[in-house]
């Protein structure tokens, strides 16, 4: 294949890989934006018929009752979905991710399936059975999406784990060129230690993320509690970075 | 010397047109058409010449200064840094937020009914 095909072949294949990621995201905005809309006329057509609970005031409210629950399960679909893209796309391979991220698409799948069947919405006595089920099977699938929302940033450390890993390596094959100190081979030992050190900190992270106990917080303590320990898992990354460079300055071009 | 004579009619005309200056009517009709154009065209080709002329005068012109240093003045030399290849992880982990949540769960009602809110 020549040249000139072979090209745009690559630059298009790079602009959907980012596109589909990027779309993931300017899904959920779309669908959030629909959803406020839908929303606030809901609650007038609401109003008007608590106010007057005439046959069509009904009729109007619960057709914007059925807008609305439609759009603001096509919302959560697409914001699973931006979540879910979010651990994806760090390319890890990592079992306890990628459990997370089939919750995730369970989920979606869920809320997908709920936009659908919020279609068949037509009587009043429709609608209070499709909310009362909704209330009990919903917590399951909200909870994912917040196990989701943390689980995205350890994801992250954990993929620049993985990048320290591969530098710590090509840094190895550069100094092993040459005859080195102990010393120096004492410094690349204590970094590959710490590097151990911070990725058992990640697997307590995320198995700690997904104990039964973890999940029954609720709130901001559920995310406040985590913040802590991803920062100091991150500034243990940065200092690793900074002795890193340092053997690299000093002796990586020798 | 055979006498070098024109005949053909055609030449004859041109010849003609050329000397009494027919020939350069429709070109100069066009030229006073858009003279201005033209006028505008012309200034600026001379403005960028003489820019460009004044711009090399003043390179060629400039002296060079000497001014030796304060003596009370410390000079701080500062050694130039090399940088690493792993700048690029360094500063990608620095920049990474561990702020939860984000992204933030959108505000939405799981709680769609008709029933008179109970406060």
């Amino acid at each position: 294949m020549s040249l000139k095909f072979v090209i745009p072949i690559i630059v298009l294949f790079f602009l959907v890989s980012t596109s589909v990621f990027a779309s993931s995201k300017s899904d959920f905005d779309f669908q959030y934006s629909k959803y406020r809309q839908s929303y606030s006329e809901f609650l007038l057509f609401k109003k008007d018929y608590l106010d007057t609970s005439s046959l069509d005031n009904q009729q109007k409210a619960i057709l914007s009752a059925k807008e609305t629950i439609n759009v603001r399960d096509l919302t959560k679909a697409a914001f699973t979905s931006y979540v879910r893209d979010l651990i994806t796309n760090n390319n890890l391979n990592y079992p306890p991710l990628v459990s997370i991220a089939d919750n995730l698409l369970e989920s979606q799948q869920f809320f997908m399936n709920e936009a659908v069947k919020s279609q068949s919405i037509i009587t009043l006595a429709n609608l209070n059975d499709f909310n009362d089920n909704y209330l009990n099977a919903y917590i399951k699938h909200e909870q994912s999406i917040r196990v989701g929302i943390v689980a995205q940033k350890i994801a992250k450390l954990k993929y620049f784990s993985v990048q320290q890993e591969k530098s710590l390596a090509s840094l190895k094959s550069k100094i092993q060129t040459v005859t080195v100190s102990q010393r120096v081979s004492e410094r690349i030992t204590e970094l590959s230690q710490n590097l151990s050190q911070v990725s058992e900190k990640i697997d307590l992270l995320l198995n700690d993320l997904t104990s039964e106990e973890n999940l029954a917080t609720e709130g901001d303590i559920f995310f406040s509690s985590k913040v802590d320990q991803l920062s100091e898992i991150r500034a243990l990354q940065l200092s690793w970075m900074d002795k890193l460079i340092d053997l690299d300055l000093n002796y990586g071009e020798i | 010397m055979a006498k070098f004579e024109i005949n053909n009619p055609v030449a004859l005309k041109f010849i003609a047109d050329f000397k009494s200056g027919v020939l350069f009517q429709p070109i100069i009709a066009k030229i006073k058409k858009i003279r201005w154009i033209l006028i505008s065209i012309f200034l600026v080709i001379v403005f960028i010449l003489f820019f460009l002329l004044g711009k090399n005068l003043f390179n060629k012109s400039t002296l060079p200064v000497f001014s030796p240093p304060n003596l009370d003045s410390e000079r701080v030399v500062t050694p130039t840094q090399r940088g690493s290849i792993y700048d690029s992880l360094k500063e990608e982990i620095y920049n990474f937020s561990t702020e939860l949540p984000d992204p933030v769960m959108p505000d939405l009602n799981n709680d769609i009914n008709l029933k008179k809110e109970e406060f």
